[in-house]
Formats: structure tokens, C-alpha cells, sequence
């Protein structure tokens, strides 16, 4: 196997991150310095009268107890809210906008590939500069808002791979004399898949997953995928970071780390966010709550969702958000699974 | 209705040579009610479209089919419903109808490949119907009421996918195993997919395994063609294990911190 450099995120639950030069003490309360301080809630305007939120279903309810939450803090706040699948409520609000008749102020969509459709179908207003700045630099758009975001990691089993050993670049994995496991039906390994044609080409792609698929053992999920690994049926499984993490907070013990490749696909960050499709100072004080300091402490505590905003600590568990270096893709772009979709049949994964 | 014809040919003969599609004016009499309920008159624009082809068929099996002939097709065009539900519902799809049916009208003038034409004619006109349907179901969603229902909590969520799956049992006994396995892919994709997260940590196992009974046990099974009695026994089966999810979201929304 190559030794490159590379990232070194070893994550077993307690324990310290093998950063070089560099250690962290676990939790949201203690792994990344804060540089300037989020906005908390209390300093935000109390909420009034009416708004209509369309809401793509988030992890386990969690987003359901934001607004909850934020309702109970508003007592003069009246919230609307159509749930349903993210892509079913963007194709509402395309087929609502084509028809004239907008009726969300807010969409709140847990995946950035769902927000880039109705971006690009509704043209919704640009932001105001202000909101935007309470992002990082990397993770601000024109016309929708990153709110939390999720990684693209390599699982790996420490029994049967030397972290030092792995990689930085997901391109050259096929390299190595290694076993892993993949969920090619899943959404998220077809988001990471059409992030890998952005950047690498479709032949390059091509040329991954065809030299891949000898080694690679195939299951349902992606919690499957970590599962296996854990358990030796494959040396590295690609799934999103907070697979890893959960496991690992239940199982603290379980032979499990991350590890995180550099500046492509394999460390794709995605993100669920926000489109104000009607702008009101409601709206956006709305979209303000998401962005507080307790709606994305919370987010990252209960859901290992990664906060996207300046000086709000990364879950527990992952390294320093400054320390990856996830690429710079369009995620708007990630909707279009369906040459992702042709690629992984042409080369019988899927 | 008045008469479109004109305008539309004169549109089409300035634009044909250069090979574009023309762009429509309608100037006809509009069934305005009509037309703003469109989607609660599918059935009748399909009876419509039908009719056309069965014309279209007869010119083209008709070795002496002249231009009155074509003409009469296109008068049709002009009288039935579906001309103007999909001239403005269905837009897209609108002129590629004139074309086919002028393609027709010369093959049948000038002794062309009338088959070929007839053929792109009745395409056409499909075209138009499955677009109208597409904009039937957009409308039909726009007009879905926002809910002001409270969201089902884990638990609940729990209790829903069981009864989502005791019923799809009762239609896959009841014959109807497309909408059986719908309902067992709607209660995994819409419910418990969310439910992954708090029982992850808990019970790994019990989330692979009942991942495993949505997506690979149960549907195979019905695929398989099981027994009513088999399909009663993996559901007992997988409600135990529902009922295990069901107390740890319990436990877990008891322990659950605030927001603020």
C-alpha cells in the first residue's frame, strides 16, 4: 500500500483526533475554537403573525423540535407547515411557481440537491449580504442557505488497516490492496458518485467504479456498509460521517474510525438548507433561529449534523471543521443523479 | 369554436422552412371552464384523442385517401376538447400535433410514406395526452391543502408503520400486491428511514434487520407469492421488532435536551 499524506481523523468515542500537530478533546463544547461567536436566539426579534414553511423530513424528528421550539419561544408566531419528501416538495414548488400560485415562504429541504432544483426552477431573490456572512466563506450561495451539513468519509476498521497507511485521494483507493463495502442504491452514494463525475470526469468515474467493483462488497444501507466494516467484512466502507458516529456513541468500543481523503468526492460535504422564497423580515428573522447558536449546538449534539457557521463547535467526534478539506462543488448540482444513475448500471455496480 | 386553422397553417408555413416549431396563437371560442378544471376532464380528452387516431388509422389504410380526407382529420382537431387543453395546459407538446398532421396532409397529397406520418401523428397526440396528465397532477398537488396536522412523534411513527403494514398484508391478500408493496415502501421511505437515527446508537441489529424485512423480506415474500398466512406470520414477526423500536424512541425522546 502507498504511504501518502494525508488526513488523519481516527475517531473512536473517547479518544483524541490524530491531526498532526494537533489533539481534541471530544464534544461540541470543547473541538473548535470559536472565532467571533454565533447569535444566539435571545438576541433575535420575537416572531409575529404567519408563515408557511415547506419542510423536507429531517433526521428523526429533530427538525420537527426546532420548530417546536421556535413556536413555543413565539407565542405570536404562527407556523404553516406542509411536510413531505424533499424532492416531492420541490417539485411543488416548481409546479406552484409554473402555475403562479407560490404559496411557501420558507423551504426548509434536508438535502442541498432538492434546494438547487427549486433554485434553479423558481429563481427565487438573492440574499441579503448579511445573512450570508454568517456563513463560512466555502459554504456561502447567492440564493439559498446552508444550514448544517453532513461529510463523505472512508470508514475504516483499525484491526485490518493502519490509518497511515490509507490514502488522501479517493482516486487512488483502487491501488490499494483493500476490501470495501458500498450502498450504490442509497441516495447519499449517488450523491457522492455524481460529485465524483463533477470533478473527475465521467470516464475517470467510470474507470473508478469498474476497478472498484471486484473488491467491493454491496449492501442496502449505508449503516449496513459501516456495520461490515466494523465487523471485517471490509477493510473501508463509503458512507456519511454520522453512521460512524452514532455506532459509536452506542458502542463506544467497536473497532471503527474515519478517515477523510482531501479536496474531491471522497470528502464531499453536503448540506440540508434554506430558500426564502418569499422575503419579509419574518422570513428571514425565521431563517435567523436556524442559525443560532442553539438550533446548530443542537443539531450537532442530537444529529452529528456539522454546523456551517462561524465559531459553532463540530459534533462530537469529528475533527475541526477548519482541519478537512472538503471540494468545492456545486451541490445545486447534485440533483441530476440520473447519468450517476446510467454510469453505475453501464458499469454493473447498480 | 372559430376557426385556427388559418392563422396556425400561415404560422407554420413561414417557420417550416427554416425547420422550428411554430409558436401558437389561439383565436378560437374557449370552453374557459373547461379548460380551468382540465385535470377533472382527463377521460374525456383521452375519448377525444382516441377518435383522432382511429380517423388517423383510417387514411392510412385508406389507399385512396385524398386531401378532403386530411382536411376533415383536421377539422376534427379543430372541434374536439383536448385541441385546446393541451394548446394551453400542455404547451410543449402542442405543436408537435400541427406538424404531425401536416406531415400527414402532404404524404397523403404527394403519395408519401403515409405510415411513417400516421405513425408520428398518433405519437404526437400521446405526447400531448401524457403531458396533460403531468399537468394534472401538478395542479392536483398545488391544490393540496397545507396541513396544519401535528407531526406523528417516534413512537407514533412506530404505530403508523404497523398499521401502514397490517393493511399492506390485507391488500396483498386481497390481490392487490402493487399497492401492498407501495405501502410497505411509502411506510419505509416516509417513516422509518427518519426513526434510523435515535436507534442506530440503541440497537444497530434491530435497525439492519428491520431494514432488511422492508425492504428485501416482505416484498419478496409477496413477490414469491406467500400465503396469506406466511405474510400474517413475518408481519407478527416484524411488528415484534416494531415494538422494541417503539420502546427505545420512548426512552430516547424522554431523555432528549432542549433547543433554547
Amino acid at each position: 500500500m502507498d504511504r501518502r499524506s494525508l488526513l488523519r481523523a481516527l475517531v473512536t468515542v473517547p479518544a483524541v483526533c490524530a491531526l498532526p500537530g494537533a489533539s481534541y478533546a471530544q464534544g461540541p463544547e470543547a473541538s473548535e475554537a470559536v472565532a467571533g461567536g454565533p447569535v444566539s436566539v435571545t438576541s433575535l426579534p420575537k416572531l409575529k403573525g404567519k408563515l408557511t414553511l415547506y419542510l423536507g423530513r429531517g433526521e428523526g424528528g429533530l427538525y420537527e423540535k426546532i420548530l417546536e421550539s421556535i413556536q413555543r419561544r413565539n407565542p405570536d408566531f404562527e407556523l404553516r407547515i406542509r411536510r413531505g419528501p424533499s424532492t416531492a416538495l420541490a417539485n411543488t414548488l416548481v409546479a406552484e411557481s409554473r402555475f403562479g400560485k407560490p404559496r411557501a415562504d420558507v423551504f426548509w429541504s434536508i438535502d442541498a440537491s432538492s434546494l438547487g432544483l427549486v433554485v434553479e426552477a423558481v429563481e427565487p431573490p438573492a440574499l441579503d449580504d448579511e445573512l450570508i456572512a454568517l456563513l463560512k466563506p466555502e459554504y456561502r450561495y447567492e440564493r439559498w442557505l446552508p444550514i448544517s451539513g453532513r461529510f463523505r468519509t472512508l470508514a475504516y476498521n483499525p484491526n485490518s488497516v493502519n490509518l497511515s497507511e490509507l490514502p488522501d485521494s479517493i482516486m487512488t483507493l483502487p491501488d490499494e490492496d483493500l476490501r470495501f463495502g458500498w450502498a450504490p442504491a442509497y441516495g447519499a452514494f449517488q450523491s457522492f458518485v455524481t460529485a465524483m463525475r463533477l470533478l473527475e470526469g465521467d470516464d475517470a468515474t467510470g474507470a473508478w467504479l469498474e476497478s472498484l467493483k471486484a473488491r467491493s462488497k454491496s449492501y442496502a444501507g449505508e449503516l449496513n456498509v459501516v456495520m461490515g466494516t466494523s465487523q471485517g467484512e471490509s477493510d473501508i466502507g463509503f458512507a456519511n460521517h454520522y453512521y460512524t458516529l452514532r455506532l459509536l456513541q452506542g458502542r463506544p468500543d467497536t473497532p471503527l474510525g474515519l478517515a477523510f481523503t482531501r479536496g474531491d468526492a471522497g470528502c464531499l460535504l453536503n448540506a440540508s438548507g434554506t430558500v426564502i422564497l418569499k422575503p419579509s423580515t419574518r422570513a428571514r428573522d425565521f431563517v435567523r433561529h436556524l442559525m443560532t447558536n442553539e438550533v446548530q449546538g443542537y443539531l450537532a449534539r442530537e444529529a452529528f449534523e456539522v454546523p456551517l457557521l462561524e465559531g459553532v463547535p463540530n459534533p462530537k467526534g469529528l475533527p475541526p471543521l477548519a482541519s478537512l478539506q472538503p471540494p468545492r462543488v456545486d451541490l445545486e448540482k447534485l440533483a441530476d443523479v440520473r447519468p450517476t444513475l446510467s454510469l453505475l448500471r453501464q458499469t454493473g455496480v447498480l | 369554436m372559430t376557426n385556427r386553422r388559418g392563422s396556425f397553417l400561415t404560422a407554420f408555413a413561414a417557420v417550416a422552412a427554416l425547420g422550428l416549431a411554430p409558436i401558437s396563437q389561439a383565436h378560437g371560442d374557449l370552453d374557459e371552464e373547461k379548460l380551468e378544471e382540465f385535470q377533472l376532464h382527463l377521460d374525456d380528452y383521452e375519448q377525444d384523442v382516441i377518435a383522432m387516431i382511429a380517423t388517423v388509422a383510417d387514411i392510412v389504410d385508406n389507399a385512396d385517401a385524398t386531401k378532403a380526407d386530411t382536411d376533415a382529420l383536421i377539422q376534427q382537431w379543430e372541434d374536439v376538447a383536448v385541441h385546446e387543453a393541451i394548446e394551453f395546459k400542455a404547451t410543449l407538446a402542442y405543436p408537435g400535433v400541427w406538424q404531425g398532421l401536416i406531415q400527414l396532409q402532404t404524404a397523403v397529397e404527394s403519395a408519401g410514406d403515409k405510415d411513417a406520418a400516421g405513425e408520428a401523428l398518433k405519437a404526437a397526440l400521446w405526447q400531448g395526452m401524457g403531458a396533460l396528465r403531468m399537468a394534472a397532477s401538478m395542479v392536483d398537488l398545488i391544490n393540496e391543502e397545507i396541513s396544519d396536522e401535528a407531526p406523528l412523534s417516534g413512537p407514533e411513527s412506530v404505530d403508523a408503520i404497523i398499521s401502514a403494514l397490517t393493511r399492506a398484508v390485507e391488500l396483498y391478500e386481497a390481490g392487490d400486491t402493487a399497492a401492498a408493496e407501495k405501502a410497505i415502501f411509502d411506510s419505509y421511505e416516509d417513516r422509518f428511514e427518519y426513526l434510523e437515527g435515535d436507534l442506530i446508537p440503541k440497537d444497530p441489529e434491530l435497525v439492519t434487520s428491520l431494514e432488511a424485512d422492508f425492504n428485501a423480506t416482505l416484498p419478496l415474500s409477496m413477490k414469491a407469492g406467500a400465503s396469506g398466512e406466511q405474510m400474517r406470520e413475518i408481519l407478527a414477526a416484524m411488528t415484534s421488532k416494531l415494538e422494541s423500536a417503539k420502546a427505545i424512541l420512548e426512552a430516547v425522546e424522554a431523555e432528549r435536551g432542549t433547543v433554547f
